[in-house]
Formats: C-alpha cells, sequence, structure tokens
C-alpha cells in the first residue's frame, strides 16, 4: 500500500512537469499575424500519411506516376483529385503546390467550353490561398504564383474565357461589408489598409488587380528575398503590373441582368500606374525612343479614360498637343477605335457603339460613365458628319435604343429592360449594329449571356478576342 | 529504497528480451533498408528531393519506433513472456521502471541503426539529375558495412547458437557506426576532407527527437499493456492516430503524447534548417517526465491489481 502511495506521489509530481514542458516543447504557431485567416492547420490526411514515413514516399511516387499518366489521357477529374492528395503529402514543398495550382488553373480549362473553366482556375486559387499558404506563410513561390494566377489567368485576355473569370471572381466579392470581403479573399485587413494608403485608393476585391496587387506586396513583405532574389524581383514587377491592370481596368460594371461584369479604367490608380510605368520604362536596357513611345500611348490613354470618365475639361487639359499630332478628337478616336475614322461607314459605326456603351450605361446607374461615352458619342457623330450625312445624335440613339428594345423584348425575362428604353423612332439602317464595345461594356447587355438563345449577341463573353 | 542490482537485471533481461525477438530484428533491419532505399524513391519533391527524404527518414524512425514499442508488450513478447513483473520480492514499481528502461534500451539500439543508416542515405541522396555521381565511400563503408554485419552475425549464430536477430542489430549498429566515421573523412570520390562531412547536425538532432518520441511511446505501450492487456497494441495505434489528429489547444492535446513534437521533419523544409540543442534537450526533458508519469500511473495500476488479490 505504501508502495502505492509513492507510484502515485510519483504521478502527481510528474504529470503537471510533463504538461508544462509539453507547453514548451510545442512548435509556436506555424501562421504569423499575417496569414490568411484560419491558417497553420496541416490537413487531417497530411499529418497521418505524413507520420508513415518511407511508406509516405512510395505512395507519392505512385499517386505522381498515375497523375501524369491520367493527366496525359486526359483524365482531368481523377487527376485533379489525386494532384490535390499529393500537395497535402508534401505540405512544405512550395514548387508542388505551385505545380498543380497551375496545372489545375491553366492545363485543364482549355479541354472545357469556356462557360465550364472557372471552377477549375478557383481550384488553382483556393488551393494556394487556403491551403498551401497556411503552411508555408513566407513562401514566395506561392505568394508569386497566386498574385500571377489573378493577374494573368484572370485579368489578361490570353484565355478566351478571360472576360467570364473577371465575372466569377466579381461575383463572389459582392457585398459592403469590406472587413467581411477581405476575409473572404484571405486578406489581411492592416496590410490591406497599408496598401490602400500607399496606392491611394481603396481595393475593390471584385477587381483581379486587387487580388494580384494583394498577394504580390504580401509576398514582398513576409518572404525572404535574401533566399529568392529571382523571386522578389518578380513579385516587385507582379505588383507594378498589377497597379497598371487596376487602372486600366480596374473598376466592375455589373451586367443589367445576370452575373456579367465589365471593366472600365479606373482613374483613382492613375498616380500607381504612372510610377510603375516610369520605373519600368527606366529599367536599363529599355530603348529610349520606345519608352517615349510607350509614354506618349499612356499620355494618349488617359486622354480617353478622363473622357469616358465624364471629364471632358480633364481630358482637354490633359491633351497636349505637340506641333504636327492629331487635334484632341481625332486623338481620342484613334486611340478608342484603333485609328481615327476615315470613312463615314467607319465613323457611323464608332457613333453606334459609343451609344450603345452609353445606353447600357446609363441603365446600369454608371451616370459619369454614360456621359463620357455621351462625349464620345458626339465626337464620333462630329467625324461622320465630316465625312457625310450622318443622323443627329438624338435620332441615332433613338436607333440604338430600338435595337435594344427590340433584342430585349424577345424575352420576358428582359422586358423590363426593355421598358426602360425610350425608342421614338424606327432603326436606321446605315447604322452598323455593334458586337463589340469599348471596355467590352457590351457585357452589360443581358443578351451577351452564353448559350444560344433568342435574341442573344453574337458575340460571346467567352470569347477574348480583341 | 531502490534496490539497485534486481533493478538493472530486471532492466537488462528486459532489453535482451526484447531484441531478442525475431519482430524486433525484422523490424529494425527493415528500417534500415528503407532508409538505404530511400535516395531510389524519393522523387518528384522537385528541388526539395533531399529535404523530403529527411523528412521521410526521421518519421521512419518515430513509426518503426511506435511498432517496436508496441511489439515490446505483446502477451507473448520478451519479458511479459517471462512474468518478470510477478516474480516477488521485486515491487511492482521497480518492475515496471526497470522493464520500461528495458524496452527504452532496446529503443535506443534500434534509433541507432536508424539514424546512423539514415545520415548515410542522406549524404548518398537522391540523384539532382541523370548522370550524378555516386557517393562511393557512402556506398562502400555503408552497404558493404551492414552486409559485414549480416555475414558476421550468421557466423557467429552458427558457431556460438546465439539468436540470429539479436546479433545482426547489434553488429549492424557497430558497423553503421564505422561506416558513418570513417566515410566522414572523404568527400564523394575519396578526397580527404575534416571529419563528418556530409552528414546534416540537423538530421541528427531531429533522429534524436524521434527516438525520443518512440521512448515516449514506450511508456504509453507499457501503461496499456496494464490497462488492455492484450489490446495494448491496438491501444497504441488508437492513441498513435489520436496524438496526430487532435486538434491543436484542446484538452485531449494535453492528455496524449506529443508526437507532432517529436516529429520535426518540417524543419528541413526551411531555407536555413533550424532545430537547436535547447529543443532536443527539451524533449528530453519532457520524454522522461511524460514517461515517469506514466510508469508512476502502470505501477499504482500494478499495487492496485495486486492489492485486490
Amino acid at each position: 500500500m505504501r508502495r502505492g502511495l509513492a507510484a502515485a506521489i510519483a504521478f502527481l509530481a510528474l504529470a503537471p512537469l510533463a504538461v508544462f514542458t509539453r507547453g514548451l516543447l510545442e512548435e509556436p504557431a506555424s501562421a504569423p499575424s499575417a496569414a490568411p485567416l484560419g491558417a497553420g492547420r496541416l490537413h487531417l490526411l497530411s499529418r497521418v500519411i505524413g507520420a508513415t514515413g518511407v511508406l509516405r514516399a512510395m505512395v507519392l511516387d505512385g499517386l505522381w506516376l498515375r497523375t501524369l499518366r491520367l493527366q496525359q489521357q486526359g483524365d482531368h477529374f481523377e487527376a485533379a483529385l489525386l494532384a490535390k492528395a499529393i500537395a497535402r503529402l508534401e505540405p512544405r514543398i512550395d514548387a508542388v503546390w505551385t505545380f498543380q495550382a497551375r496545372h489545375l488553373a491553366y492545363d485543364i480549362p482549355p479541354s472545357f467550353r469556356p462557360e465550364e473553366r472557372w471552377p477549375w482556375v478557383l481550384e488553382g486559387i483556393e488551393i494556394l490561398r487556403d491551403e498551401a499558404l497556411p503552411l508555408n506563410p513566407d513562401s514566395i513561390p506561392i505568394h508569386l504564383e497566386l498574385s500571377f494566377l489573378h493577374y494573368h489567368k484572370i485579368g489578361l485576355d490570353l484565355d478566351d474565357a478571360g472576360p467570364l473569370y473577371r465575372s466569377r471572381l466579381a461575383g463572389l466579392f459582392e457585398g459592403k461589408d469590406s472587413k467581411e470581403l477581405a476575409a473572404r479573399a484571405g486578406m489581411d485587413p492592416s496590410l490591406l489598409e497599408r496598401l490602400q494608403g500607399e496606392v491611394g485608393a481603396e481595393l475593390d476585391p471584385r477587381a483581379a488587380g486587387s487580388h494580384a496587387l494583394y498577394w504580390a506586396r504580401r509576398g514582398l513583405e513576409v518572404g525572404k528575398p535574401g533566399a529568392d532574389p529571382a523571386g522578389a524581383a518578380a513579385l516587385a514587377r507582379l505588383s507594378a503590373l498589377a497597379r497598371i491592370q487596376l487602372y486600366h481596368a480596374g473598376r466592375p460594371v455589373k451586367a443589367l441582368s445576370g452575373d456579367l461584369f465589365a471593366f472600365v479604367p479606373d482613374l483613382r490608380f492613375a498616380r500607381a500606374a504612372d510610377l510603375a510605368i516610369e520605373e519600368a520604362l527606366g529599367i536599363d536596357g529599355v530603348d529610349p525612343a520606345e519608352a517615349a513611345e510607350n509614354l506618349r500611348l499612356e499620355r494618349a490613354r488617359r486622354v480617353l479614360y478622363l473622357v469616358v470618365s465624364g471629364r471632358l475639361q480633364e481630358a482637354r487639359g490633359e491633351h497636349a498637343a505637340p506641333p504636327g499630332a492629331p487635334a484632341f478628337e481625332n486623338s481620342v478616336l484613334e486611340v478608342a477605335f484603333g485609328s481615327a475614322p476615315a470613312s463615314r461607314e467607319a465613323a457611323l459605326g464608332a457613333l453606334a457603339s459609343a451609344l450603345e456603351a452609353a445606353v447600357l450605361l446609363e441603365l446600369a446607374g454608371e451616370e459619369n460613365l454614360a456621359r463620357g461615352f455621351g462625349d464620345l458619342a458626339e465626337m464620333a457623330g462630329r467625324r461622320a458628319a465630316e465625312l457625310g450625312q450622318a443622323p443627329s445624335l438624338r435620332d441615332a440613339r433613338s436607333a440604338v435604343e430600338s435595337r435594344l428594345w427590340s433584342r430585349w423584348s424577345a424575352r420576358p425575362a428582359w422586358a423590363p429592360l426593355a421598358a426602360r428604353l425610350r425608342p421614338h423612332s424606327g432603326d436606321i439602317q446605315e447604322l452598323p449594329d455593334p458586337d463589340r464595345l469599348l471596355f467590352r461594356l457590351d457585357l452589360l447587355d443581358p443578351a451577351a449571356h452564353p448559350g444560344p438563345r433568342e435574341g442573344a449577341r453574337q458575340g460571346s463573353p467567352g470569347d477574348a478576342r480583341p | 529504497m531502490i534496490r539497485a542490482r534486481p533493478a538493472l537485471a530486471l532492466a537488462r533481461l528486459s532489453f535482451e528480451d526484447a531484441t531478442r525477438e525475431p519482430a524486433y530484428a525484422i523490424v529494425v533491419i527493415a528500417t534500415a533498408g528503407a532508409n538505404a532505399l530511400a535516395p531510389a524513391l524519393t522523387m518528384f519533391g522537385f528541388a526539395d528531393d533531399s529535404n523530403l527524404l529527411k523528412d521521410f527518414g526521421v518519421s521512419t524512425t518515430l513509426l518503426a519506433g511506435t511498432l517496436l514499442a508496441g511489439l515490446s508488450v505483446l502477451p507473448g513478447a520478451g519479458a511479459a513472456k517471462g512474468g518478470i513483473l510477478l516474480t516477488r520480492p521485486v515491487g511492482r514499481g521497480l518492475a515496471a521502471s526497470a522493464r520500461f528502461a528495458g524496452i527504452s534500451l532496446s529503443l535506443l539500439l534500434f534509433a541507432l541503426v536508424s539514424t546512423l543508416s539514415l545520415l548515410l542515405a542522406a549524404r548518398q541522396g537522391p540523384p539532382p539529375r541523370a548522370g550524378y555521381p555516386l557517393d562511393q565511400p557512402v556506398l562502400v563503408f555503408g552497404l558493404g558495412g551492414a552486409a559485414l554485419a549480416l555475414i558476421s552475425s550468421g557466423a557467429v549464430t552458427l558457431l556460438r547458437g546465439k539468436p540470429f536477430g539479436a546479433a545482426a542489430v547489434k553488429f549492424l549498429a557497430a558497423a553503421l557506426a564505422g561506416a558513418v566515421l570513417v566515410s566522414g573523412f572523404f568527400d564523394r570520390e575519396w578526397t580527404p576532407v575534416a571529419p563528418f562531412w556530409g552528414f546534416d547536425p540537423v538530421l541528427v538532432r531531429a533522429s534524436i527527437l524521434a527516438s525520443l518520441g518512440a521512448i515516449l511511446l514506450g511508456a504509453v505501450a507499457l501503461l496499456l499493456s496494464v490497462l488492455l492487456e492484450g489490446g495494448a497494441v491496438f491501444g497504441l495505434v488508437a492513441v498513435f492516430l489520436a496524438a496526430l489528429i487532435v486538434p491543436r489547444g484542446s484538452f485531449m492535446e494535453v492528455l496524449l503524447p506529443g508526437i507532432r513534437a517529436f516529429s520535426r521533419g518540417d524543419v528541413f523544409y526551411e531555407a536555413a534548417p533550424f532545430l537547436p540543442w535547447r529543443q532536443v534537450a527539451l524533449g528530453a526533458a519532457h520524454a522522461f517526465l511524460y514517461s515517469g508519469a506514466l510508469i508512476a500511473a502502470a505501477a499504482w495500476l500494478l499495487e492496485r491489481q495486486e492489492a485486490s488479490r
């Protein structure tokens, strides 16, 4: 009995000390304060199979070989599942995560129709943001890949489905509560606030450029540039490119019906983009003549952006015409439509395009933009009049509304929109019916939605031809 | 009063019984073999193949050590078979402590073989490209030493009638230690270099931590053998899995052994792997205290069982 007592006393003495040393021994929380919310936990599968030692090597080899074979055979569903399992079994190797994310976002989608591709791209983003980063919070390659996916895969039109990707991303971040939206995007509110202070404008999480900029900046902040100077330099370049992207196409405008978005220039980022462009053009090795030409083009674009944003007077002030340069209106039309309309037909095309954009924007409640496109339409109208007979602006607008009315009246769901139009006169046959609008504003038209439907536009949103 | 002589005798008996089991030798030799094969198996890690190998090796040590801890308390195995615990006049607490000491020694011998084979495998490493030169000293002394150890233990078995497994494990430990010492004086192509060239000190520390984890699980196994008898192995498997998956900060985490703190393969993926000796010392202190608490609990239970008879 005495021995039993000794054992009990020994237990009572040792157990609290064991608990105390356990606390000291436990690794520190792996997620630093800037890590995405809910971070730092290994997937259950990783924890259990991770403890199987060299057996894990054999499991991994088998999974990799099968995944590569499935990818070659085009069996993307199983391959994608296995790819995620592989990444979870090698959770600390950032190259595995980025390889699998790129496969999900880039290799698989072209096998599907444009409207079926987004889930794969989103999967690529989520695997990086929600699984890889919490486990590797200071990894420059993972930040780089995440930023690049937003900037390149979603923000640019190198994939036919680019406009759809941008719309789907914007749809994920609709809402008014900025904290809730930041949490949904896995963004740290304090870093976001600092970043917004730097660029001088609030980042809209509906724009891909906002995500690209945030993740590039976060990678630079939490990563170790000394250990990966090339990665850090790439992050710095992406940060600059994201600012430029936000300036050129960072302002979302939601379609009148449905879930598509068009993206127009956001002049709030003009200063940040200017700095990024000047920095890029100042790099050693850039041809000075090429740099000067690029700056001239950027200035011309700035004038157009001011015009379509409804800031005509500022645009006139911005337009500095050196000797021999085109006059203000010709310069604006040239930048907007690729070249200043040289024929009456081309000028009428520009007129119809600008007017339709103005009508759609007005219906979307974007008054400044609608006024800006109205100004652009006036310039196109004057150019058409210079080149021959042209309808009055009022008649042309009425004709555009008439066409939209007849298109929308074909579908009961669009009838309320049709009721908001004022088609006083009939159509004007010589006024072209534009397929595409500037900044893909044709996406605001409910008839631009995918699928062969009655009354649908010819141009599909899953077609990113410029 | 602790009576040292019977305690040491019991510990030695327990150690010899554990190492004499064929299953012990099979697990130890299989672990060394798996480590030897690891450079050929570790692929698809991009630039991290070598780190992946070290991660695999450390968790192999912990897993195989857990398996040995479970095997050592099987009802038909080693000390349990010999009925050592029930022989008077040794007290239950002393018997349990001595048995745990024997099990710990057998686990340390295993850990030595595992660590040495892993060090050699990591120095050879997965080939980063086709045609990458082999580490000749490691292959000659490591594989040659292992082969020599097996042949010698076969001879000892034939000549002296000693169990092959126990002899093979002891010879293997000696041969691999020699291989690490000697090959450390040469680089991959036999150029003389400073001692212990090419061996990763962080891997040594991580392996020691894994070994301490295995010893801690030996104490768990011993307590479970008192509580569950024949079900101790299944209990150990359940505890091992639960310790892996239990959420951080939960009450259960306090009770379960901290396996994750002893399996530190993650450090190898850092740009500059860092695992200080302080962490190893803390691991040793925790393993000692946690094991001590469990052995005390086992002794108390045994005393109660004895008193109730």
